[in-house]
């Protein structure tokens, strides 16, 4: 049969890490039974039959098979059986082996798509290599708060935050098996800190301090709208507990948000729009990639320049993220505004830091694509993909050739091939790390209850907080 | 010779009441259950939707009490039949008699004080099932613990007692916080029934035995908070959430053999006995049935039958209904101007039946108790985003509901969402009663000619929004927002109409009265006719009515209320009565007297 069989997950011309878990799939072919053979270069064979479709690979010997085959191209043989002994032999799939390995934990928050509403949320630590999970936080634990924005030192499992809300509220510092809860809000900022970067020294967190919104569209092709009405960076000293703004000049011109730090902590790059005014038209508000120059001794930043004027083009920029060695941006661009995770057509972008250019990148769909994070080698991209039902997000890798060249991607394969079909949960923030995290839901229990250290707010400028009430005048 | 024949008719009547009283407790069950509450089964198989699958499992199975949850929900999915229903409770209701019975049979020879003691907890359970909130669970947790420990205390053999007792931690995984009562009983029968070294022994056994279940699922196994280990199903963390009659029967269970060891010490001479214990029984059974009959309550009937109906989509059914035995509740009164909107009469016939509430009727608050019912009203009037978000924040605070997931599969389809639309069409064709309906849709997924083929569906998307807004949390704003940017959607018109009028606004209303010939309109509803009649005389302003004329009685017939109103006006005390009488159907009656 000239044709390749449709499975699910499609995994068909992916580029895959030599050390990934099993790519279990489903054979979505007519056939009683089914006989799957991958066939290497080096000769090695593993076969699987299945009377279902569901072809699940055993780990060792998957294990064995990649890695004796790196960076060479491995074929999926298929072949279906149908009643009267008739057989069909489907053009073989091909998986590309990277040399490079993947980090072997992924962390990820799970929780449904909603809007308003939450009941169960979990922070979950996945192994990328097997099909071992296990939780890192569970809300149900603490009076079932909202729990968001996990993030790590450059991929150090040792060293992470996260923002519980609700009665047990803080900021959670985890370092190795130690947890602290701190207040991070202080009088003088008018929002709490969100979406966090640590600089690579582990003594500062960059935030940015949002005051956010969200309403409903009444049209079916949209769903939900979330913006800004002020947001500004800010800087968190972890060793002497102090919070001060960013970039002083530019906390009243500009809505800052998104801050992500160069790998050597020099710059600070993140998302800047003009701040909104009265009766500002949502659709206007077009956020550029912008970055600031940052002396970690002085605790002082530069002045800012822009990378890439997206609004020039009649874009809007989030999520920046910066490779580890520190040459490229990735960064997803849509229309307008900073919530991509509900723009259809929010695509990745990679942007040569060097030379200035900049490409969409080969691994997008016609679905949203939004958040993402960098593998610690580099080579890997982790990101937040809607193309399998437009509504719940799922982790897909891709590897990187080149800053213009990347693999085709390809889900976090599942020991059950048909979970995604089914799930209606979303895979939130998917970060790689290095390791295994060391703490549990129930460590954070034990401090929950703890006073939080309180910050203190250090620098000149108080961040302007503006009467959200323009919200009800937006020209639509 | 007589006393041999007392005896004997004594021991003839002690038999008798072993029959009478049980089928007395299933006649009263059934009768009670099938025939009065049977709206009872309709709610609460809305409120859960059982999966076939491993991951509905799998939302059961992470903590202490799951099992028994998914257990009554799977029993549950059968409530579409209020006589499966009704039979599955009563006969639940006696098997627990029994059980207690039996339980107290071991503890005393006295048995006929023992079936009027094992009557009690047998119908407060029933009274305790006529809530609705009152889950099948819940049912299942009393007949696990008294079944567990009639187990226990049968055995003589000390080391089958130990190993039943052993397995304390699985049945605390099964039952949650039901294990408690359990414990406490065993506890109370251990002190009062054990001899020797065992009666300190057993409580202590048992103590132990539920310290370290306790550490162990809270410390290794289980991620749940320590609310949810002592306190689900059974809230016993929370007493003010426990109800009355829920203590009550705790209690009793876990004081029954301290009341069997008391009876058994009370020297009552047979004489005595014989009159008491019958006497005693039918006080009981008196108290039970005005019990029963003090609970029904049928505006509550009336109002799950409306709601029944509105998932039936029988529109008429509810009109009909509320016409014919009118509720004075803000729900009854809601779903009425829902079914008259879907029925394109709610500006002609909404004052057929009351409306108590103004303008608070025709939409809900989008929280609390209002949270579900509120999404009928944007599905109605073609706000399908609004509908599908509601529907969707239910399924995630509420779990998965029937109701809610077939709104998100009729709004995703309406939106062209196929791929979500299939996850939950593939959800409810692994349930029991709803695979039919749920097959009906499938056939819809990905043939967008085929949703407009649908009669509902392709209604809903006619009036969609034309032009994009955001939605407003207040309703009347959308309703506007709505026509504004769809003028062919008429029930959006018609529940401005409707606002307009029940805010006694009739000015504007009569205003807008002369678009309507150009949105298509032929006669002018009945209500809208009579504020226009009534601003004529009022103001001595014939309107432009845009080309539309009124029907020919619409001024006769205010002459008539015209002259009712000045026959009993100086009869004040018959005033207010004989016109709702005569004119309650009216506009006008509602203008001049709600």
């Amino acid at each position: 049969m000239k044709r390749q069989p449709v499975t699910e997950p499609d995994y068909a011309g992916a580029t895959i890490p030599y050390n990934i878990a099993p790519l279990n799939f489903l054979i979505k072919e007519e056939g009683t039974s089914f006989n799957v053979k991958v066939v290497s270069p080096d000769g090695s064979e593993m076969s699987v039959r299945s009377s279902t479709g569901i072809v699940r690979f055993k780990e060792k010997a998957w294990k064995n098979l990649l890695s004796m085959n790196k960076g060479e191209e491995v074929k999926i043989e298929i072949i279906s059986h149908e009643r009267g002994n008739e057989s069909r032999k489907f053009t073989p799939l091909s998986l590309y082996v990277a040399e490079e390995p993947v980090d072997p934990f992924l962390v990820y928050r799970i929780l449904y798509p909603g809007y308003e509403a939450w009941l169960d949320m979990k922070i979950i630590q996945r192994s990328t290599e097997g099909f071992y999970a296990t939780s890192v936080f569970e809300n149900q634990l603490l009076d079932n708060g909202c729990v968001n924005c996990h993030s790590f030192m450059q991929n150090d499992p040792g060293k992470m935050l996260i923002h519980v809300r609700g009665s047990k509220s803080g900021t959670y510092f985890v370092d190795n098996k130690d947890i602290i809860k701190r207040e991070l809000k202080t009088e003088n900022m008018p929002a709490n800190a969100v979406y966090p970067a640590w600089h690579p020294s582990g003594r500062f967190v960059a935030f940015s301090s949002n005051k956010t919104v969200q309403a409903f569209h009444a049209r079916p092709e949209k769903n939900i709208e979330v913006f800004d009405l002020f947001s500004s960076l800010v800087l968190f000293d972890v060793e002497n507990n102090e919070m001060m703004a960013c970039n002083e000049s530019d906390t009243i011109r500009y809505m800052e948000t998104f801050p992500y730090w160069s790998p050597d902590g020099s710059y600070l790059y993140y998302c800047r729009a003009p701040q909104v005014g009265e009766g500002f038209d949502f659709r206007e508000v077009k956020y550029d990639l912008a970055r600031i120059p940052f002396d970690p001794e002085k605790r002082s930043f530069g002045n800012a320049e822009v990378i890439f004027n997206a609004s020039a083009i009649g874009k809007s920029v989030s999520f920046p993220t910066v490779s580890p060695e520190g040459n490229s941006v990735v960064f997803t661009l849509h229309d307008y505004g900073t919530f991509s995770i509900w723009h259809r057509e929010a695509d990745l972008y990679l942007s040569n830091i060097i030379n200035g250019k900049t490409v969409k990148m080969s691994l997008n769909s016609d679905e949203s694509e939004s958040y993402h994070s960098w593998s610690s080698n580099g080579k890997w991209l982790v990101f937040s993909s809607k193309r399998g039902d437009g509504l719940s997000a799922r982790p897909y890798f891709a590897y990187l050739f080149s800053a213009d060249s990347t693999g085709k991607p390809f889900v976090l394969p599942q020991i059950d091939p048909g979970l995604y079909s089914r799930m209606k949960k979303t895979f939130n923030r998917p970060e790689f790390v290095t390791g295994k995290i060391s703490v549990n839901p129930r460590d954070f229990v034990r401090v929950s209850s703890d006073e939080p250290v309180r910050t203190t707010w250090t620098g000149k400028t108080e961040l302007k907080g503006i009467q959200d009430n323009r919200y009800k005048n937006e020209k639509y | 010779m007589i006393k041999e024949k007392i005896r004997y008719d004594y021991i003839k009547a002690d038999k008798i009441t072993a029959v009478i009283l049980p089928a007395f407790l299933f006649a009263v069950s059934f009768i009670y259950l099938y025939f009065l509450r049977n709206s009872l089964f309709f709610y609460q198989e809305g409120t859960s939707l059982f999966i076939c699958s491993d991951e509905y499992l799998q939302k059961f199975i992470n903590k202490p009490g799951g099992l028994l949850e998914y257990t009554g929900n799977f029993l549950m999915q059968g409530y579409f039949s209020p006589l499966y229903g009704a039979s599955v409770l009563t006969l639940i209701n006696v098997i627990f008699y029994f059980l207690i019975v039996r339980t107290g049979k071991i503890l005393t020879g006295k048995i006929s004080i023992v079936r009027l003691f094992a009557l009690l907890p047998a119908f407060t359970l029933l009274l305790l099932q006529t809530g609705y909130e009152h889950f099948m669970h819940y049912n299942l947790g009393f007949i696990l613990i008294s079944c567990y420990f009639l187990l226990c205390i049968s055995s003589k053999n000390r080391h089958l007692q130990l190993i039943l007792i052993s397995i304390l931690p699985a049945f605390y995984y099964v039952t949650g916080s039901f294990a408690i009562i359990f414990a406490c009983l065993y506890i109370c029968w251990s002190v009062l029934y054990e001899k020797g070294v065992y009666r300190s022994l057993m409580p202590a056994l048992i103590l132990l035995i539920c310290t370290i279940t306790w550490f162990l699922f809270k410390e290794v196994l289980f991620y749940q908070p320590v609310e949810k280990l002592t306190g689900y199903p059974l809230p016993f963390n929370d007493l003010k959430r426990f109800n009355g009659l829920l203590l009550f029967l705790s209690l009793y269970i876990i004081l029954y053999p301290l009341l069997i060891k008391i009876i058994d010490k009370l020297k009552v001479r047979e004489k005595i006995s014989r009159v008491l214990v019958p006497s005693l029984q039918t006080t009981v059974v008196i108290m039970i049935i005005i019990s029963l009959i003090k609970l029904y309550n049928p505006d509550l009937v009336r109002i799950m039958q409306l709601e029944k109906m509105v998932a039936l989509q029988d529109w008429d059914g509810i009109i009909r209904q509320q016409e014919r035995f009118p509720v004075a509740n803000i729900f009854a009164q809601y779903y009425y101007n829902l079914a008259l909107t879907e029925k394109g009469i709610l500006c002609e016939r909404m004052f057929h039946a009351p409306q108590d509430f103004g303008p608070n009727s025709l939409c809900l608050p989008r929280l609390n108790e209002y949270y579900n019912r509120s999404v009928h009203f944007y599905y109605t009037i073609g706000l399908i985003n609004a509908a599908r978000h509601i529907a969707y924040e239910s399924m995630i605070a509420y779990g998965y509901r029937p109701g809610n997931i077939k709104i998100l599969i009729k709004t995703e389809l309406i939106n062209g969402n196929f791929r979500v639309a299939e996850k939950y069409i593939n959800d409810l064709k692994r349930t029991l009663h709803y695979r039919k309906w749920a097959e009906k849709y499938e056939k819809m997924l990905y043939k967008p000619e085929t949703v407009l083929a649908d009669k509902e569906l392709a209604q809903k998307i006619m009036i969609l929004p034309g032009t994009d807004f955001f939605i407003r949390p207040d309703d009347r704003e959308n309703i506007n927002l709505l026509f504004l940017s769809n003028p062919v959607n008429f029930k959006a018109f018609e529940y401005r109409m409707a606002w307009m009028l029940l805010e006694k606004d009739y000015k504007t209303v009569v205003n807008e009265i002369r678009m309507m010939k150009m949105l298509g309109y032929k006669i002018i509803p009945r209500h809208l006719e009579e504020a226009v009649v009534g601003f004529t005389n009022i103001t001595k302003i014939f309107p432009d009515l845009g080309g539309l004329s009124l029907r020919a009685d619409a001024e006769n017939d205010f002459f008539e209320y015209g002259s009712a109103y000045n026959l009993y006006s100086n009869r004040k005390e018959l005033l207010s009565e004989e016109m709702k009488r005569l004119w309650g159907k009216t506009y006008w009656y509602y203008l001049q007297f709600k």
